[in-house]
């Protein structure tokens, strides 16, 4: 009963009970932005290299920045009307076309309102409220999508960013990147995944504007020829019994079998920067 | 003793064919191999060793890659009285829910190997069909796997058998890569698998008497020092008859020690020889040592391994110096217990101990206070005999029947505040004291440290005295018992004996003729334990075949039923 | 919660004497004991084991009982007969449906999600004279407007320190959540200690420069949060002697303050002080990432050392408004419908009684004298001036 009533139960355990539903496509604050799934933009939309990476820019080349909904809650209890007043004047809207319909909406906790009352109907149980027809959730959202902003519809890039542009700012610049607490981000351009052939424990990460090739913990593999006692050069073992995919083959000439790729062998980045290789080893590419 | 352990494979492969269920089925199969027809034995069976848990293992891990899972309890090997674990691999059975464990975890294995991720690394041709069965197909993929499982070459029986198995089944299930996984799966739970066989062949430098062969020798390398099955080098050089030759054996192995591999091949040996397996068990009493959990236990043992290896392995130390040196490692969920700083948030970083602290060597850690200690309170007693038959290899005779324990346990008598105040009002039987006089001095000098390894100055509001003797030589707390430790023959003339038991499988009587002259070359190496491995694994004393072979007609019976 | 607290032996005393919750440490009173040598390098680490709002029981506090939950609000904005007729069990769906039904509003708002925009009373504020807090205003009758603070009341300590700021207790003291439904406030220190122990809000205290723990004016503070977790024994209790890194990753907080140790007890000087608020951005619990803070203006910290190497005392400073809510706020329509919160009258309220915070604009004050106790043990803490690179898979 006293668990009923806490703040903690408004806070987390409500929270956490709506959960299962979305948690599988959550992408919490702070987190990098994740790969863009399309090249179809909005209007005057591209892509724009800067001194700190590619990003999405506007027709003018204007750097645009992703508002993030979730780390504003707490000045405004609907996000999406954050920025009115003295925000706004700092900040310009992309705004989607007048007619464009709005598809997105910041969730507003758990629970909806009653169902009318039907003869020997139960209370609805506390959960995620009913999208309305034709919106998507956040954590389910396309790329780009519409809200409802204070000067009317406008864009929201990965379901959480709503995207303004920096009044005054000169074209290219990124200033104000993670400004406020990293409230305002630039809107930064991860190219697609890439389709990879390789081995079950080789995936992809994408750091300093490019993809690289790394094991299952994030780090980098690379190439290259050491100096024995070879000290930091962990090699990338393989099954003994496999034989090869792809790019990828399987060298037993070693102590230890070791994956290949284009025939040189492969190892892990020891390094204090996962994503780095030693000095004379080459990290791969996909 | 042969006898006994060829006959437990035969009957192992037969429950392994019923255990899959469709082995059985595919044996009176027209044009398929059966028992009769899989072929004469090469050789002859000279000993079987049961894979360690960790040996299988590691095994998978090398033959199918590290992301393979491997689910499922494992029937432990009974360690025998004062012997390694393994010397009871050459005892050890495996019971029918044993061997359905074994079936379960193959299967586990076999599923993913030949899964949709993982299958166009395994599998070098395809039917044209999925659905469809392919005999050459199968037999193709399964014959280099098998080579590999097997640590030699498969038979024509074997390879026949297998590719029928996978044929028939692929027939029965509408699916190619089906019967491949359950042909995997047969593999998994073949004897040929499961048990390193040693085969001896004639020996032409002594005619009448028998040398092992060479799988048998490349096996029994890669086992002792890289605790895994041999790879694709060493089971070419198998191949080709170099590791019955002297001086090509000694090249091979010196590589081998030399190799960072070797590493986990030396981890082995110490979980063995310290008694690892102890540490699943280890329970501590929550509200005495809240500073004890799952996270803790689970780092007392690395710890452990990790000051070995870093010492013996890195530094290229003195085994002696294993007693008394001051350098280990740290992690976050051990830090607290030893009440000092750790930086990294991830993993183990090097940690030197203070003069002050009194920790020296292996002694000194946490996991060996612990696991020789009670759930709630230290023990010197377990100390001490851990002390001498482990380090030093000395039998410390199990205590009678009917001991009264009373005074000893009565750690809330204001009168007995100290183990050692305890362990003197037990000790007024003499029954006891005979005992304990070989025990407790020595273990009185770690009472400094808790039941978990915690640093304590008192007990029971009582000065703790951590004054310690052995063998005569009387020295204070842990520093001096490192270095009384390290200064006896006792404990180099044990890692010795231990390493002979531990390639071979003999126990101890069985080594002891060659101990004292193998200890006089770990000492001339300056007690380096790489010198100490590649001696053991080069002496022709420890390629003998010292066990007559069995006869002919059990060994031809046996052996058909395992190359199944 | 009692067995918590009486393992800091101050506050034994308290508790037999009939103030739960309360004890020296809650003002940061030094102890009479002697206290352990100062470190050899002058700097000494600490994990906080407890962190929350102080509440003090007895008749004095709430004598018209707890804050009515929105269904027992909703009966009495109601006519004694609709009242009466609601209240009857056969009719008790309708109330339901009524009362839930009145805690939305148009476009799918709801009173927790978008409290501006419902008009409710206020609800009932604390009536006792006596709370936990610190001097924020140095103000001795609370009746003077400054600069950036409103007149108020000032509460004195049980222990008769006067001019105590502590306005967000006023206003939610008397709430169920605060107060507890048997008087024995709890539910908040669970959850609190939930957070602190899961690394999503664990807090550290690092002191630098420490040559003296009686007297020393000056100290450096590094008052930070962690993403390790710290070490519990069987029964949660945090253990001493951990190793905890101050976080690298966003939202890092590092607030680096000044102080003085005088008699035992530390004192920083007011500085802003922001702490983690995440909600369950980790592992299973990754739900939404929304991201609040705790967020001290004029904060300081009121630390008094004892004799077992713990601290224990006070974090004081004037929190925005809408901070005390943001919780309930977060759980939208649930905290309503479940636990039966009414945001919009607490907002109001909090805005009628906020002390601080001044808004040049309106010339109003928007914020709210607070007061969290705090206690402490040692801990070994790794200061990460520097932050990670990061990158996306």
């Amino acid at each position: 009963m006293r668990a009923k009533y806490s703040v903690i139960a408004a806070a987390l355990g409500l929270i956490l009970s709506g959960v299962g539903s979305i948690s599988l496509h959550a992408q919490p604050a702070d987190l990098p932005i994740p790969a863009a799934k399309t090249s179809d933009y909005p209007p005057g939309v591209s892509v724009r290299q800067t001194r700190s990476g590619a990003v999405y820019a506007d027709r003018q080349g204007r750097t645009l920045y992703g508002m993030d909904l979730r780390t504003v809650l707490r000045w405004s209890p609907d996000a999406a009307q954050y920025c009115k007043g003295e925000c706004a004047g700092l900040w310009d809207p992309l705004l989607a076309p007048a007619d464009a319909p709005v598809n997105i909406a910041f969730p507003r906790g758990f629970g909806g309102p009653p169902a009318p009352r039907a003869a020997g109907a139960a209370p609805r149980p506390p959960g995620p409220p009913p999208l309305p027809a034709g919106f998507v959730s956040p954590q389910a959202a396309p790329d780009w999508t519409v809200i409802a902003g204070p000067q009317g519809p406008q864009w929201v890039y990965k379901g959480w960013h709503m995207v303004f542009i920096r009044k005054g700012n000169a074209a290219g610049s990124t200033a104000f990147d993670g400004a406020e607490e990293k409230v305002w981000n630039t809107l930064k351009f991860v190219p697609p995944v890439p389709k990879i052939v390789a081995p079950a424990n080789v995936t992809t990460v994408f750091a300093d504007g490019a993809y690289l090739l790394a094991d299952r913990d994030g780090r980098a593999l690379f190439t290259g020829r050491c100096a024995p006692p070879c000290t930091g050069w962990l090699p990338l073992t393989a099954p003994m019994a496999g034989r090869g995919l792809g790019l990828w083959t399987v060298s037993l000439a070693g102590e230890s079998p070791q994956w290949a790729w284009r025939g040189k062998p492969v190892f892990i980045s020891q390094e204090a920067d996962p994503l780095t290789a030693p000095s004379n080893g080459k990290v791969l590419r996909p | 003793m042969i006898a006994r352990a060829t006959m437990r494979g035969a009957a192992l492969a037969l429950l392994a064919a019923g255990a899959l269920g469709i082995g059985i089925a595919v044996m009176p199969t027209p044009g398929t191999a059966t028992t009769a027809d899989i072929g004469e034995p090469a050789s002859q069976i000279v000993a079987m060793r049961r894979m360690t848990e960790s040996q299988y293992r590691n095994s998978i891990a090398d033959i199918f890659g590290t992301d393979i899972r491997v689910a499922g309890r494992f029937e432990p090997i009974v360690r025998p009285v004062h012997e390694l674990i393994a010397s009871g691999a050459r005892e050890a059975s495996i019971s029918p829910s044993g061997l359905e464990q074994f079936d379960a975890i193959a299967r586990v294995i076999a599923a993913q190997v030949f899964d949709e991720a993982h299958r166009d690394q395994f599998a070098s041709c395809a039917p044209e069909h999925p659905a469809a069965a392919n005999h050459p197909c199968a037999g193709s993929i399964l014959t280099p796997i098998g080579r590999f499982l097997f640590r030699r070459p498969l038979s024509d029986g074997e390879q026949a058998f297998y590719a029928s198995l996978a044929n028939t089944a692929a027939i029965k299930t509408g699916s190619f890569n089906k019967g491949l996984e359950l042909a995997l799966a047969a593999m998994l739970v073949s004897p040929n698998f499961l048990y390193v066989i040693e085969t001896a062949e004639p020996d032409p430098a002594s005619p009448g008497s028998l040398r092992l062969d060479n799988y048998s020798r490349a096996t029994r390398l890669s086992m002792m020092l890289w605790n895994s099955v041999p790879n694709a080098a060493l089971l070419a050089a198998a191949e080709q008859g170099k590791l019955t030759d002297q001086a090509q054996l000694e090249t091979i192995a010196a590589r081998m020690v030399n190799s960072p591999r070797f590493e986990q091949g030396l981890r082995a040996f110490f979980g063995d020889m310290l008694l690892f397996e102890k540490f699943d068990a280890l329970a501590k009493d929550p509200l005495i040592f809240p500073y004890f959990n799952q996270d803790v236990a689970k780092a007392m043992p690395e710890q452990l391994l990790r000051t070995v290896t870093a010492h013996l392995l890195s530094a290229n130390g003195d085994y002696r110096e294993l007693f008394t040196t001051p350098n280990t490692w740290m992690t976050r969920a051990i830090g607290p217990l030893y009440k000092v700083p750790v930086r990294r948030a991830q993993g183990w970083e090097p940690f030197t101990f203070a003069p002050g602290d009194d920790r020296a060597g292996l002694l000194g850690q946490a996991g060996f206070l612990a696991m020789y200690s009670h759930s709630g309170r230290s023990s010197p007693t377990l100390r001490g005999r851990a002390i001498r038959e482990l380090l030093m290899c000395q039998q410390v005779p199990d205590p009678p029947g009917n001991v009264n324990f009373t005074a000893v346990q009565d750690v809330a008598n204001r009168a007995t505040p100290t183990a050692r105040i305890r362990l003197d009002a037990h000790n007024t039987d003499e029954v006891c004291a005979g005992c304990h006089k070989i025990t407790d001095p020595p273990g009185l000098s770690l009472e400094r440290f808790d039941g978990i390894g915690a640093v304590r100055t008192m007990e029971n509001g009582a000065k703790i005295d951590a004054s310690g003797a052995l063998d005569g030589v009387l020295f204070e707390g842990a520093t001096g018992l490192g270095k009384t430790l390290a200064a006896s023959p006792d404990t180099t003339q044990c890692v010795t004996a231990r390493a002979l038991q531990y390639a071979t499988g003999l126990g101890s009587e069985d080594v002891s003729p060659w101990v004292e002259a193998l200890d006089k070359q770990f000492a001339q190496s300056g007690y380096g334990i790489r010198a100490l491995f590649l001696k053991v694994a080069t002496m022709p004393e420890a390629w003998a075949v010292h066990s007559a072979p069995l006869d002919k007609g059990a060994t031809h019976v046996s052996m058909s039923a395992l190359r199944r | 919660m009692m067995r918590n607290l009486l393992q800091y032996p101050l506050l034994k005393i308290a508790a037999l004497s009939g103030l739960l919750a309360i004890g020296p440490s809650a003002g940061g009173e030094a102890s009479d004991r002697s206290l352990p040598a100062p470190p050899a390098n002058g700097e000494l680490g600490f994990v906080v084991s407890y962190f929350i709002q102080p509440v003090i029981q007895g008749p004095d506090a709430c004598p018209a009982g707890t804050v009515p939950k929105l269904r027992d609000a909703y009966l009495l904005r109601q006519s004694p007969e609709e009242r009466a007729r609601l209240s009857l069990k056969e009719n008790e769906a309708e109330l339901v449906q009524r009362w839930q039904a009145d805690t939305f509003g148009p476009g799918g708002t709801n009173i927790c999600s978008n409290p501006d925009m419902f008009e409710r009373p206020l609800i009932g504020t604390l009536q006792s004279k006596h709370s936990w807090g610190l001097d924020l205003d140095g103000d001795a009758s609370g009746k003077t407007d400054s600069a950036d603070t409103c007149a108020h009341e000032n509460f004195s300590t049980p222990t008769g320190e006067a001019g105590i700021d502590n306005q967000e207790y006023r206003v939610m003291g008397c709430t169920l959540e605060w107060r507890g439904v048997d008087g024995v406030a709890g539910d908040q220190e669970i959850g609190m200690r939930q957070f602190h122990a899961s690394g999503e809000w664990t807090q550290v205290i690092l002191l630098r420069g420490v040559d003296s723990l009686t007297n020393d004016d000056s100290v450096e503070v590094i008052y930070a949060n962690t993403p390790d977790r710290p070490v519990s024994d069987s029964s949660g209790k945090f253990l001493p002697g951990a190793s905890f890194t101050v976080s690298d990753k966003a939202p890092r907080h590092r607030n680096v303050l000044r102080g003085r140790i005088t008699n035992g007890v530390l004192n920083t000087d007011p500085a802003d002080i922001v702490l983690t608020q995440t909600w369950g951005q980790g592992g299973a619990r990754d739900i939404r990432g929304n991201r609040t803070k705790y967020d001290f203006r004029k904060g300081r910290l009121r630390l008094a050392f004892q004799p077992d190497g713990s601290v224990t005392g006070m974090l004081g400073g004037y929190r925005p408004v809408f901070d005390v809510i943001h919780s309930p706020a977060i759980g939208g329509a649930g905290s309503a419908l479940t636990a039966g919160i009414d945001c919009a009258a607490e907002l109001r309220t909090l805005h009628q009684y906020a002390d601080g915070i001044r808004d040049p604009k309106t010339g109003k004050c928007s914020g709210v004298s607070s007061a969290i106790r705090i206690a402490a043990i040692p801990a070994f803490v790794n200061d990460l001036p520097q932050t990670a690179r990061t990158a996306a898979r």
